[in-house]
Formats: structure tokens, sequence, C-alpha cells
């Protein structure tokens, strides 16, 4: 499953494909977004697809944040369903992610 | 035998065993009874050990007692019995006439030498069989048709067919001995042959000495002098001359007039079964064909009967704990090649092997035993030859006794299917070695359904170089493996329908919840039950094997469980949503029902420590086994996970770190945060346990979280 992208301003939009981001398959998302954090620095992950994330998904989106954090660019997050929200909570992520209800708002986050 | 001597209190009788000793008490014993009854007679039986009275109609005193008050005034004979080269004791009788004991007393005597005598013989057959295949396969082949065919000229036929067929260009002759005469009863390849003395020619000679005759070559032929014109072109020559338990006497002669195939020790006895079942054949015609029947019948019987208890079937374990293995074997009235074994390594292992040979009657009977021994010689062995002692795994040993039996069973164009199984209760899984045998039936208590298991081997005996591989499954408590003979799924009933594997799977089924010794007895019965009858065309031999529970098992909650369900996956992260979905339909179960968000967070606690499980446990090797139970408990569900990899210490873990500034060690910390209870143990050696438990409702202080 390859992840859609849109841009928004300045701010690609990556909607994370399938339904669950677990240890099956958080390395694949890893390869797979990389190039794109290579060459943009507003990052927005649509989190509206996913129903589930574990720890490992967890890391890999901190993975991404971090990569960009490195290079100056950041990383939002937004369409968070209930379940994933309850695993930021838990880990208290959700103090460290901007997180948004929309994309567009996440854009406009950024664009502030 | 020897008449009376008057010191046979005093006789030596040391080299007579104890057992055979009692074995002449007890033919003794059977003989007295209708004599003393009939003739009023009494008898004992004297050795240097001491005296028996083996009837008391007569004489009420022992002789030690008041010898002379016995035997005074009396008429008495005594008898030595010589057996075995020594003299094993003596008979006694005392009657009213001399004459009637002395009559009774030969009577007597004659009945038991020839029973012991008969016993004798049987042993000694029973010894040579594995040298003479063809004569037993000869003797059991037409003892069966005994029953199937009605006329004696039929019989007679068949006997010197098969006189004629392990040669070629053979020609038969049989002769019966009658008032100092010797008339033709069949023959074969020759015509035209008349009545003639029982004192001329070599058949005469061969009966008078009661030793049988080969003569190879034209010239040794034409040699002996005296000879009966229709061996006069023979090249080679044999005459078996026997005589049977009832006193008929017979020859069997065979010659060849052409070729210059010679005739040698194994053709004789050959040539002496089939003059032995002509013999019966004409018995039989002479006697009552009922009682005949019956005699024959316990005879055939008794040899298979004792060949299958003491060579084919082994012992089921009873003292495993966690297995319970039945056996169960109804007897045909001719005897297969079916056999069993068990060999229990320890406490956590036992192997079960079970075979069929192809073929019927006694030689299969022995190529099973042979194939049985040849099993433990080879696991003893390759655990002798092991650096390390360990159990040597199945392939290798059905490999090793492949390579040692298939010869023996080219040779007898015969072929075993068997499979040789391996219950390790250490890691619940069942190995086994199929090679071409029926279907091992797998019951499976998770799914309550039965899995035909088959492996890609061949029957032994089928080709000489064949590799073999075993193959895998796992089970659970409850489960059960039913192996089974085709004579249990051949079954036929009145309408000639078979009772078939399906029947049986359905059977297993139903009673897979009782005692293997009762599954067995269902199988039995219901088989019985559909043929309408007690007797089978076949051996219907069965195993089963039931994991039970074990005593000390882990309880997952003190309050019985309402309902519980398992699943196995492996160590696959690809299973981890399999896996979730399993815990949603469990979570669906509790009533009341768990809310979504205690669901969400039990999804992520199992997900955390099956992914712990798969990579560190397992270090991310993807084909090993984990376990999934789940109970559904008033008012909790508990999920264990069971797996056989490293221990992993949850407490050495460090905390993960909050201000994002490290991707992982999240996992530990979720599967704190989102169950109630989590502990870690280890169940039995080597295998490891994680139960999760997760209350349906939260308390009041951490329902926030909805």
């Amino acid at each position: 499953m390859e992840a859609t992208i849109e841009m928004i301003g300045n701010s690609v939009v990556i909607v994370l494909p399938g339904s669950s981001l677990d240890a099956s398959n958080a390395r694949t998302l890893k390869q797979e977004v990389n190039l794109i954090l290579e060459s943009h620095k507003q990052v927005i992950f649509d989190l509206g697809e996913l129903h589930f994330v574990d720890s490992s998904g967890l890391g890999a989106i901190l993975s991404c944040l971090r990569h960009l954090n490195a290079r100056g660019g950041d990383l939002k997050l937004c369409a968070m369903s209930r379940p994933v929200r309850a695993l930021f909570e838990i880990v208290r992520m959700h103090r460290i992610f901007d997180i948004y209800n929309s994309k567009e708002e996440a854009a406009a986050a950024f664009e502030n | 035998m020897s008449t009376a001597s008057p010191d046979i209190i005093a006789m030596a009788h040391q080299k007579i065993s104890a057992e055979l000793s009692s074995r002449i008490r007890d033919e003794l014993n059977k003989a007295a009874l209708p004599v003393a009854r009939s003739l009023n007679l009494s008898m004992a039986y004297l050795t240097d050990a001491g005296e028996e009275w083996l009837t008391d109609s007569f004489c009420s005193y022992a002789i030690n007692d008041q010898p002379d008050r016995c035997w005074a005034g009396h008429a008495r004979a005594k008898v030595e019995i010589v057996c075995e080269g020594g003299v094993a004791g003596a008979v006694l009788l005392c009657g009213d006439a001399l004459q009637e004991v002395r009559a009774a007393m030969v009577s007597i005597i004659e009945t038991i030498t020839r029973q012991i005598e008969m016993e004798n013989n049987e042993t000694a057959l029973l010894e040579e069989l594995s040298a003479s295949w063809e004569s037993l396969e000869a003797v059991y082949e037409i003892s069966s048709d005994l029953r199937a065919f009605a006329s004696p000229t039929d019989l007679l036929d068949r006997i010197m067919t098969r006189a004629t067929s392990f040669q070629e260009h053979l020609r038969a002759t049989l002769w019966l001995e009658r008032d100092n005469e010797l008339e033709p009863v069949a023959a074969k390849n020759i015509e035209g042959l008349a009545t003639r003395s029982k004192s001329e020619g070599l058949i005469g000679r061969a009966l008078a000495e009661k030793n049988g005759i080969i003569l190879n070559g034209r010239n040794r032929v034409t040699a002996s002098l005296d000879i009966e014109p229709e061996f006069r072109n023979a090249f080679s020559l044999l005459i078996a001359p026997v005589e049977t338990r009832q006193g008929l006497v017979n020859a069997l002669a065979i010659w060849n007039e052409e070729g210059d195939r010679q005739f040698d020790s194994r053709t004789m006895r050959l040539a002496e079964a089939l003059a032995l079942q002509a013999a019966m054949v004409i018995e039989n015609d002479r006697l009552h064909r009922a009682s005949i029947e019956s005699e024959r019948l316990k005879q055939e019987a008794e040899i298979g009967g004792k060949i299958q208890q003491t060579l084919l079937l082994g012992q089921p374990p009873r003292d495993i704990e966690r297995l319970q293995v039945a056996a169960l074997t109804v007897p045909s009235q001719r005897i297969d090649g079916d056999f069993y074994d068990f060999v229990r390594h320890n406490d956590q292992c036992m192997d079960v092997l079970v075979g069929d040979v192809m073929g019927k009657g006694i030689p299969a009977a022995l190529l099973g035993a042979a194939t049985k021994n040849c099993f433990m010689r080879a696991t003893s062995a390759l655990m002798a030859s092991a650096e390390i002692a360990q159990i040597p795994r199945p392939e290798d040993i059905v490999s090793l006794v492949h390579d040692e039996v298939t010869r023996q069973f080219m040779a007898f164009d015969s072929f075993a299917t068997l499979c040789y199984a391996r219950f390790d209760l250490a890691c619940n899984q069942m190995d086994f070695v199929d090679c071409g045998h029926t279907k091992t039936i797998h019951y499976r208590k998770r799914f309550d359904r039965c899995d035909l298991l088959e492996g890609e081997n061949m029957p032994i005996g089928f080709v000489e170089s064949e590799s073999h591989s075993q193959a895998s499954v796992s089970f659970d408590e409850g489960d059960v493996f039913f192996f089974y003979s085709d004579g249990v799924t051949e079954a036929q009933n009145q309408a000639g329908e078979m009772f078939e594997q399906d029947r049986l799977c359905k059977l297993v089924r139903a009673n897979s919840h009782l005692h293997s010794e009762e599954i067995v007895a269902s199988v039995k019965r219901a088989i019985a039950e559909f043929s309408g009858s007690e007797t089978f065309a076949d051996d219907l031999t069965c195993v089963a094997v039931r994991i039970a529970s074990s005593k000390s098992k882990d309880a997952p909650s003190k309050d019985a469980p309402l309902k519980k369900e398992t699943m196995e996956i492996s160590s696959d992260l690809n299973n981890l949503a399999r896996a979730r979905q399993f815990l949603r339909r469990i979570c669906a179960q509790s009533n009341p029902s768990m809310e979504e968000g205690r669901i969400i967070e039990f999804e992520l606690a199992v997900t955390e420590a099956l992914s712990n499980i798969c990579r560190h446990a397992y270090h991310s090797r993807e084909d090993e086994r984990i376990e999934m139970r789940a109970a559904v408990a008033s008012d909790s569900i508990i999920i264990e996970l069971l797996h056989s990899g490293d221990t992993f210490d949850p407490s050495r873990v460090e905390m993960p770190a909050f201000d994002g500034s490290r991707e992982g060690g999240f996992g530990i910390f979720i599967i704190q945060q989102a169950t109630d209870e989590i502990v870690y143990s280890e169940v039995e050696s080597g295998r490891r346990l994680i139960r999760l438990t997760k209350k349906i409702k939260g308390d009041h202080q951490d329902g926030s979280n909805d």
C-alpha cells in the first residue's frame, strides 16, 4: 500500500496507509516516507485511516518527527482516531506532537 | 515309555524343567478324568519331588501315607514318563482288573504323548518360521481355504497346484496309507496311478523310515533300487511323509522331469506342510465337519493369538500424567500383521509406533514382529551412538529401520505401512513420520474438528533407498490422536458398505471428551454395531492418545471462567492483526460487555506483549509458536500468551522517554498501563506464560479514559 500524498501550500500531507500501524509494518512506513522527509520541512501525517497504532508505530512516527526536527523541519499530526489517541495519551505523546483535527488545520498551523 | 519299575520313586528327573513337569501333570489330569469315571480306576503322578493323585474315585489314600492299603488287592500299572532325555515322573494306575488297567494306561499315555508332541512341534514350527516363509504361507493360506471350500476334492486339488507351482515343470502325487496299502488320493500332471503295496518303492521306504527323501540328479534317482515307475524320468525327486495327530499317514511326492533345478531342505519343509494340510483335508472329510471346524479355528487362533500378544502388541504406558494412552485389538479369524508399540522416554515424551504388514497369516505377523523389534534396536543404537545423550529424532529412527528391513520385505514381496509419532509435552507438539499408513486423526478441541495427518513417505519395503521426513503438529489440552489399521475403516456392513474414515472422525469427535480407553471401546462398539457382527474379516487395531489436563495447571482466575478459547499463531509480526481480531471476538462475549475504551487498551497491551515475544523471546524468528488462550470470567477477560522462547525481564526495561527523545521502550509501559494485572511466569521447563487481565468495567478513578 502506498501513502497518498498532497500539497497544501508549502506543507506535504501524507495519508498513512492501512488500518493499523504496528510492529509488522512500522518499518515499511519509515522507508516509504523517508524520501519525502528528505525533501520537505513541513510534513503532515494524516492518521484518518488508522484504527490502531502500537508502540512500534508510535516509534516510527516519533522517528520521523526527530528526523525533521534535526533538519529544522517539523511534523504535525491530524485526524487521529480514538484508539490511536488512546495510545498517545497512555505514553503522553499527545504532549510531544502537535495534533489537529484536520489536515487543513495542521497546514494552517504551519503557515502561522 | 517303559513298563513299571519298582524303584520308581527314586528316579532322577533333574533334566526336566518345572514347566514341562507341570504341563505333563496338566495333561494327565485332563486324561484322568474320563478314564476314572468310566473304568473306576485311580491314577497318580509320581516324581521324586512328590506324588499327586489325579483321580480319587477309587483309591483315596496318598501313596506315602498308606501305600500298602492303596495298592493291596488291586491290579495296578506304572509307567515312566521320559521326556527331553530324562525321566519326568511316572504314572500309577490301579483298578479292579489288570486288563482294564493296562488298556487304560496305554490309551492315557498315548493321548498325552501325542498332545505334548504336538505342542513341541508347534513351538519348533514357530522357531523355524523365519527360515521357511513359503511353507508357512502355504499352510496358512490353505487352512483358511479349508473353511471356504466345501469339497475336499477341490481342496486337495489346490494343495497339489501349490505343490507344483514353486518351480516349473513339476509333477506331484499324494498317497494315503490305508490297510498296508498306498492309495493315490490326488495327483498333478500325471495320471493312471493305482493302489499299491506300502512296502514297495521309495515312498514305502520314506514312510517306513518316517524320513523325507530328496534325490537330486537323474543318476541318483535311477540308481535307487526299487523305484516307482512314474519316477523313472525324474531329474530330481522329493518325498515328504507325514503323520497327523489322529494317526493318519500320507506322503507327498514331487518330481521334475525337465530342467535341472534341485530340491533342498526348504522345499522339503514346504512339501511337508502341504502334505500335512492334505492330511487335514482328508481327516476333515472323515470326521464330523462342525467339530473339526471349531477345533481348527481354535488351533489357528491360539497360535495367532500367541504371536500377536507376545510379539506384535506393546503395552501402552499409563504413568504419563498428561497423556492418556489406550490400545485395542480385536483379532480376526486370521491373524493380521498389525502391530503397535510404545516407548516412554521420560515424563514429558513418549513415542507411538503403529504399523500394518501387507498380507495375512503368520508370515505377515512375523514380519510385523521383526519390524517392531527393529524399532527398539534402532532407537537404542541411535542413543548409544549419539555424542550427547538425547532422544533420536523419529525420522532418523525410521530411516535406520528402513535400511535394515527393506531387503527382507522385498524378498517376501511384502511391505509395511506405519506411523511413528512422538508426543512431546514440553512443547505440546507431536512429530511424526508417516509411511503410507492410514491417516491419523487429530481431533483439535480448539476448533472442535478432526484433522487428518498424512506424511509423504513411502511404505517400508517399497523402495530400497528412501529418505524419511517428519512433520509436526501442535496439540492442546483435550486434543485426541487416533491411530488405526485399515481393518477399522474397511469394516463392512451387511450391505457391503465400508465404515469409512468420515464415520470414524465423527465418532472420535463425539467421544473426544472421554478417557482414551473409552474412546477405543466406543470405536469397537460402533464397528460391531455397524457390521452386525462381533467377528471381523481383518484385525481391528487402534491406538488413542488423549492430551489430558495437567493437575498443576495454572488457573487463570479464581472464578470459573465462563468461556475459553485458544488460538495459535506463529511468531510472525504479521499475525498481530489476527490476534487483535481474536481478542475483539472474545471481548464481544463478555456480559456485561467491555467498554470500547477498555477494549482498545487491552488490544494495545496484547499487541505489545505479542510483539515482545516475537522480537525478544524468539529474536524475530518468524516460525515459532505462540499460543493465545482467552478466558472470559464474570468480571474480567484474561489473555494468556504461551511461548517457548527466551525469557525477558520486564523489570529491567527502562521507563520510556516521555519527552520524545527515544523511539522505543514504550511497550512494557503500555502493557502495565493498559491492563489491570500482568503476570510473567514459567509454566514448565522452557515454556513461558504472560497473563494479561483486564477488568470488564474500570474502577471509578480510571474511568477518565472514556
